[in-house]
């Protein structure tokens, strides 16, 4: 028997949501329809939160793809802010009713502290304790206002530890990050391959033209991400050379890829549930 | 126990003053900090203005002489981890990343501050409204970091091991703040994560 599936979202553009809804046994949920219910007052943590039971039945036993990956697009945040609320709270706030779920699609919490949204380089910490046939870019960190030494690098490139699929030129970094631990990557080489998972089933997409893989490593580093990223589902940015492994560069919860492809949905609902 | 640890392990405060008090400015540097290479010395910014109140005086006093502490037992037992900076976990309470070392002291330092706040509700120290608010309000700013539905000791990013002991120490304050603020289902499936 097939799981409901619930996406819980924020962004009106959530590709994901967007994909799914409507189909049988799916139902997407906005942050503000749970959110309405934090008590946020008096300096109560809303971990007082009552949810109408209603709520937690949808929630039980489902498959939830969780996509608050920030609280824009939604009257949490500044309803947190108004009360004077860590953000962090606001994830807190959401556990009792993700704890419901049969599978939850990715680790509950902000930026860094899920593991679905880790910076790059703990990504490559991460991925690299499980896949050891794989390389991943070197990099160069300093601290605070002092410049690593780049001498080891051949291209480098100062990027946003948090910007997952921009490798060839660096749009995202905002003030703090270019002044501050200012990041240096090598600039990849070679032909990118965007591998995309849903729990153990994947597939490799060349976005610049064919490249010769190994599809077990893919499947292996797949099964790894799963597993070291907390994420049911994702994609991993890779760059094939000749004659050397493969470089991960990024793992992405987002699924801005995958979800181009119409075909992406139906391959979700009909899997994503079971 | 605050103020023996404070007498103990912080031997001297060095007061800084980046502003007069006759400053007119929109916003007055509140700061504390301590230099690992200067164990018993904590340095405290500003404490001459009306803006650094008691309440947080107090908060830098003990934040700084956790560390004071915290170095001086690394002191003589060794270091809790490496000091590696390569790969940084990102605190919970400021989002940024940060040495793996760092945030083990930050750990220790919150759960101090934790008690320290909880006391001073729970004694019934005697603070005006606006205090006790501002006093409540940094508690919940606290308190936040080990209410993640991750044990705190999986934050780290350790290209060698920490001290035998240690990651244990953290999930247990972990598990002793989280308990006062959530459900025991909430706990367990952190502590399985």
């Amino acid at each position: 028997m097939s799981r409901p599936i619930i996406v819980l979202y924020n962004n009106p553009a959530d590709g994901i949501a967007n994909a799914l809804r409507g189909r049988p046994g799916v139902t997407c949920l906005h942050l503000d329809e749970i959110s309405t219910h934090w008590k946020l007052e008096d300096n109560l943590p809303p971990t007082v939160v009552e949810y109408p039971a209603a709520l937690y039945d949808c929630f039980s036993g489902a498959y939830v793809i969780d996509r608050i990956f920030d609280f824009n697009h939604s009257e949490a945040g500044p309803r947190l802010h108004a009360a004077g609320l860590h953000g962090l709270w606001g994830y807190v706030a959401l556990s009792p009713l993700l704890q419901q779920a049969a599978v939850l699609a990715h680790e509950n919490g902000a930026r860094g502290v899920s593991r679905s949204m880790l910076p790059l380089n703990a990504q490559w910490f991460s991925l690299g304790s499980v896949c050891t046939d794989i390389t991943f870019p070197a990099f160069e960190f300093g601290f605070g206002k002092v410049d690593p030494d780049l001498s080891r690098l051949h291209d480098a490139m100062q990027k946003s530890v948090w910007s997952y699929f921009a490798w060839k030129t660096e749009s995202n970094l905002d003030d703090e990050e270019r002044d501050w631990h200012r990041f240096y990557v090598d600039r990849p080489s070679g032909t990118p391959v965007v591998c995309i998972y849903h729990r153990d089933s994947f597939e490799l997409m060349f976005p610049k033209g064919p490249a010769k893989v190994d599809t077990a490593l893919y499947a292996k580093a797949a099964a790894g991400a799963r597993q070291v990223f907390a994420s049911e589902m994702g994609e991993l940015l890779f760059y094939e050379r000749d004659d050397a492994p493969p470089m991960f560069c990024a793992f992405s919860p987002y699924m801005a890829n995958a979800t181009r492809n119409p075909a992406f949905g139906d391959a979700l609902a009909s899997a994503g549930g079971v | 126990m605050f103020g023996l640890m404070i007498k103990t392990f912080t031997r001297r405060i060095l007061v800084r003053k980046s502003v007069e008090l006759s400053d007119v400015v929109d916003r007055v540097p509140l700061g504390s900090e301590y230099r690992p290479i200067h164990t018993g010395c904590i340095r405290i910014l500003n404490v001459h203005r009306p803006e650094m109140t008691v309440a947080l005086c107090a908060e830098a006093i003990l934040h700084e002489s956790t560390h004071s502490f915290l170095s001086a037992y690394e002191s003589i037992h060794g270091k809790f981890m490496s000091s590696e900076i390569r790969y940084r976990p990102v605190s919970p309470w400021s989002g940024n990343y940060i040495p793996n070392h760092s945030l083990a002291h930050a750990i220790f330092v919150y759960y101090a501050l934790h008690e320290l706040f909880d006391r001073a509700i729970g004694d019934d120290v005697a603070m005006d409204s606006s205090t006790l608010a501002s006093v409540r309000r940094r508690r919940l700013d606290v308190a936040v970091g080990f209410c993640v539905d991750r044990s705190l000791s999986s934050l780290f990013f350790l290209e060698t091991d920490a001290a035998t002991g240690f990651l244990p120490i953290v999930d247990r304050m972990q598990a002793d703040i989280a308990s006062r603020y959530m459900a025991d289902a909430a706990q367990q499936r952190r502590a399985a994560a």
